[in-house]
């Protein structure tokens, strides 16, 4: 296909532009607005972006990752080199309610787990710092509930979403009036799709945690999910006994709920090529959208991004 | 289709090459669910192959999903959240992406019960192209009448009607024929300029991405690979620029970015700018991305200017280029359609606060005209609008806001009212005119040709007291050349706070600016100057001075000394009645005027001395005592009985 005329935006060019413009509305308009950054590739793409909206200054906001403590340890080893880079402050939280009941996903299994140190988290971080305004990646593609959901989402006193008590949202003008303590939920990257995200990455070449590219992994399978064992807290049955296999993985979160897939592709374009031909959605590699039927839903009803 | 392409396996270097050039198509489908609106989405995502086999199994599983006989149903890959599942109806918007190697698409879909208003303006805002779907066996319904006026109201300029179910017809020409011919008169009444018609099955495939083996007699392209192609406005590049300041990006004493996304035209360093609604002006030193500076940005883009020099500019303000200006207007009150979306009424005795580009004022509704009734498309009396009501009201802002017509430009004309108290987002507003335009409705009944005859062997005096005496504001024009002193005085004896008008093109004669000064002395004008956005010295030193009459430069010349200044002078008096000085033995084009007209905005133009020649004038200087300066030197013209262009100006 041939190149476009110079006054002519590309499709990810339009997503550039309009991602850069949400950016820009937001540190104009909210007094503390916040960064939620998750060192998935979505969170990469997004910072990017950020930077790109400010450039030549630093982005006017704080990075904040909710720690889970689960998660894998190249993830942290990422982030904190990442935030180092980019001059942006970093904030880290880690409910320490969770951490004084030991929450674990292999004793409290994945929704508790979620819900203490992700949901719950997440929101005292909020409160904590008094945001009025946090940056997510959230994608519509991704899932059914994300797909009616704003490009500035509405959150009560008590972080709660209600689906059917969101602003209308129209041509690029958002509503960023609030009271004191509600917030917004911000989502630059609404309308990318996984593809989209991909293509960016390798058009600007955004760096990515190494987890994303094949490697061999210490992996055992549970479930009919290849788990990797990432350290000695996992606590293995008789029968599991970790073999090297070459494997990535096609989103990050916390290592015991990850499933990693069987791959040889150690490069971008090898990623992207699997991808094209892979036959299932991206989410399905996530323990925590299958527990309940619109188990997602519920969850940005509690606050969960 | 893209997931299925074989490039993919081939050569992925050369399919992400492909990809980087894709453009972006967004679209709004209209139709309730027994349109088969679900389907036809869910058949555009099946048919490219973007449903993924663990998504599709899941439809295939669920106990409804084969309720269609044997096929399972497509509209469930568009289903949405588990609440509205539960009560059988989608609740909002929802957005789907599909591409193909050509194009990325967004659709936004939209459902048809009774919150559709509200939904539809929503989705269509960010539309380019709206398929508006239609059961053959039903034809044009009150439905398919409502969605087609709302999208003609958001100002999508492309429809797309989807004859659809053509298999419960037996694929039948006539009938969609009929069903064509039937839209097309009714879109007459419309604002849509382009209209296409697919006759297709969503059920079936028919038309949809592939041809239809049905249909042999419809040539035109299926559904998918038109979209494909469909050209779209950006496309075509506009002259000038816009960019509202979004953010003032001030990393340090040394920088001041002025960031935003530009919604007009293009911009490169060296264009002239003009700050609205200050009227303070600059020069574009350079255009910054992350990505380098640029020789040229395009509408679309969202990028950083500098200027040449620090001038005042905030959150709010927009910059446009300097010879545009006088397109856009500087205002306190605007006539604007709006779609009310709120459970609580609109009230006529609050502030709301009025969002529009970046700016944000307190506006209060004045006058409802009329609400629309969208089943019949009828004006009707209304005193408040409710959720989902449509209406042309005028609003009342707390600060001059510049503005357009939606229609021309979306930028400037789209604004949504945000109630202070909820901080609910009530209603979204599409400016229809602006408070220029707004004086039409008694202007309409005005006849100049009646004027004309009534005032037949009237003196110059009868015709400035006549004038004077119509209703709406007066002004008067001058540029202090010989004899001006003439009408002013005789304006003056009957109003003598008439605004006077004075278009100084800084290249006037010092006599001429002394002159101005001891006649606005003697008679104790109530004088406004309007100088050109561009100064003399300006001009001379970089812009070549003053162009030879047969210069093409010259009519720029003119219009950035003359026509813009006075235009602008025009358009903020806002005047509805203009009183000029000409005399028909000034020039030829003079002898054919009429001492009552319509100048541009249709002002009434009164020309009380049309009639009176050069001893009437020294007469009546004479007899009354006045000042009075014969050197005289008009730029514009150069040459006696040359026109500048201002009294050939069209309304």
């Amino acid at each position: 296909m041939s190149p476009l005329p110079e006054h002519r935006l590309s499709h990810l060019r339009q997503l550039e532009a309009e991602s850069i413009h949400i950016f820009r509305e937001v540190a104009a308009e909210f007094n503390n607005p916040v960064m939620m950054y998750s060192i998935g590739k979505d969170s990469s793409v997004m910072l990017h972006l950020a930077k790109k909206a400010f450039f030549p200054a630093v982005p006017p906001f704080p990075l904040l990752h909710v720690d889970t403590t689960w998660k894998f340890r190249e993830m942290i080893e990422f982030r904190d080199k990442v935030a180092k880079e980019s001059g942006m402050e970093l904030l880290t939280h880690i409910n320490p309610e969770g951490v004084a009941m030991n929450i674990s996903p292999f004793t409290h299994g994945s929704k508790v787990h979620t819900d203490v140190m992700k949901t719950q988290g997440l929101k005292q971080a909020l409160d904590q710092h008094g945001f009025d305004a946090a940056f997510g990646g959230a994608r519509r593609d991704e899932e059914a509930s994300r797909a009616k959901e704003r490009i500035f989402s509405f959150r009560s006193e008590k972080h709660r979403w209600d689906p059917k008590n969101q602003r209308p949202e129209l041509w690029s003008l958002y509503n960023s009036r609030i009271k004191k303590g509600e917030s917004i939920r911000v989502f630059p990257i609404s309308n990318w799709t996984e593809l989209d995200i991909w293509q960016y990455i390798y058009l600007e070449q955004i760096e990515l945690v190494p987890l994303y590219y094949a490697a061999p992994r210490p992996v055992v399978e549970r479930d009919g999910i290849k788990i990797m064992v990432d350290d000695d807290r996992m606590e293995l049955e008789p029968s599991e006994v970790p073999k090297e296999e070459w494997v990535r993985f096609r989103t990050l979160g916390c290592y015991p709920l990850t499933g990693a897939v069987e791959s040889r592709a150690t490069t971008l374009t090898d990623i992207i090529q699997e991808i094209l031909l892979t036959k299932t959605s991206e989410r399905q590699g996530r323990l925590i959208d299958s527990d309940q039927a619109g188990s997602m839903e519920a969850k940005k009803a509690e606050g969960y991004f | 289709m893209s997931y299925s392409d074989d490039l993919i396996q081939e050569d992925i270097h050369a399919y992400l090459d492909q990809h980087e050039h894709k453009t972006l198509l967004r679209l709004l489908t209209c139709g309730s669910v027994d349109d088969g609106k679900s389907t036809l989405i869910g058949r555009l995502l099946h048919d490219s192959k973007l449903v993924y086999e663990d998504q599709l199994a899941a439809i295939k599983n669920s106990h409804d999903g084969a309720k269609n006989g044997e096929e399972f149903d497509l509209a469930l890959l568009v289903d949405g959240l588990v609440a509205e599942r539960e009560q059988g109806i989608t609740i909002d918007v929802a957005y789907r992406y599909f591409s193909t190697s050509k194009r990325k698409f967004i659709i936004a879909d939209t459902p048809g019960h009774e919150q559709y208003t509200r939904n539809m303006v929503t989705g269509a805002s960010n539309s380019d192209l709206a398929i508006i779907l239609i059961d053959a066996r039903k034809g044009l319904i009150t439905q398919t009448k409502r969605h087609s006026y709302l999208v003609s109201l958001l100002g999508l300029e492309h429809v797309v009607v989807a004859v659809n179910k053509m298999d419960l017809v037996d694929f039948d020409e006539a009938t969609y024929e009929q069903i064509k011919s039937d839209y097309t008169a009714f879109a007459e009444q419309l604002n849509i300029s382009k209209i296409d018609f697919i006759p297709l099955s969503a059920l079936k495939g028919d038309n949809v991405v592939n041809p239809s083996e049905n249909m042999d007699w419809y040539k035109g392209p299926a559904l998918l690979p038109f979209l494909e192609e469909v050209e779209q406005t950006i496309d075509q590049v506009t002259d000038g620029f816009q960019l509202p300041v979004q953010y003032v990006n001030r990393p340090n004493a040394d920088f001041r970015g002025y960031c935003g996304t530009l919604n007009q035209g293009s911009v490169a360093p060296g264009d002239p700018v003009t700050v609205l609604p200050s009227g303070l002006s600059a020069t574009v030193e350079r255009v910054i991305t992350a990505d380098g500076d640029l020789d040229r940005a395009y509408k679309g883009m969202a990028i950083t200017l500098t200027l040449a020099k620090e001038i005042d500019i905030s959150r709010g303000d927009l910059l446009v280029h300097s010879q545009d200006n006088f397109a856009i207007t500087n205002q306190q009150k605007l006539r604007s359609h709006l779609v009310w979306m709120d459970q609580t009424p609109l009230a006529l005795d609050r502030d709301y606060e009025l969002k529009l580009g970046s700016r944000r004022v307190n506006a209060r509704v004045d006058i409802i005209h009329h609400r629309v009734d969208i089943n019949t498309l009828k004006n009707v009396e209304a005193d408040t609008l409710e959720l989902n009501e449509i209406g042309l009201l005028d609003v009342q802002l707390d600060a001059l806001l510049p503005i357009e017509q939606f229609t021309h430009n979306k930028g400037l004309g789209a604004f949504i009212l945000i109630d202070k108290i909820t901080n609910a987002t009530v209603a979204a507003g599409m400016i229809s005119s602006q408070q220029a335009d707004m004086v039409d409705h008694h202007r309409a009944e005005f006849h100049t040709a009646d004027a004309n005859k009534e005032l037949e062997g009237k003196s110059a005096e009868q015709i400035v007291k006549w004038a004077l005496a119509l209703e709406g504001k007066a002004i008067v024009t001058t540029n202090f050349g010989p004899q001006e002193a003439v009408l002013l005085h005789m304006v003056n004896q009957i109003a003598p706070d008439t605004e006077v008008l004075w278009i100084d093109s800084g290249y006037n004669m010092p006599q001429t600016y002394k002159f101005a000064d001891a006649v606005t002395k003697h008679l104790d004008l109530n004088l406004t100057v309007y100088t050109p956005l561009v100064s003399a010295a300006r001009r001379d030193a970089v812009m070549g001075g003053i162009p030879m009459i047969d210069d093409p430069a010259h009519e720029e010349f003119s219009h950035q000394f003359k026509i813009e200044p006075f235009l602008r002078a025009m358009k903020e008096t806002n005047a509805d009645v203009w009183l000029t000085a000409v005399r028909r033995e000034q020039t030829a084009v003079r002898q054919e005027m009429d001492a009552v007209a319509l100048g541009p905005n249709d002002v009434i133009k009164v020309s009380p001395l049309l009639d009176w020649t050069l001893a009437d004038m020294q007469y009546y200087l004479e007899k009354h005592d006045l000042p009075d300066e014969t050197r005289y030197f008009d730029p514009t013209k150069v040459e006696a009985g040359r026109e500048c262009g201002l009294h050939t100006l069209g309304d």
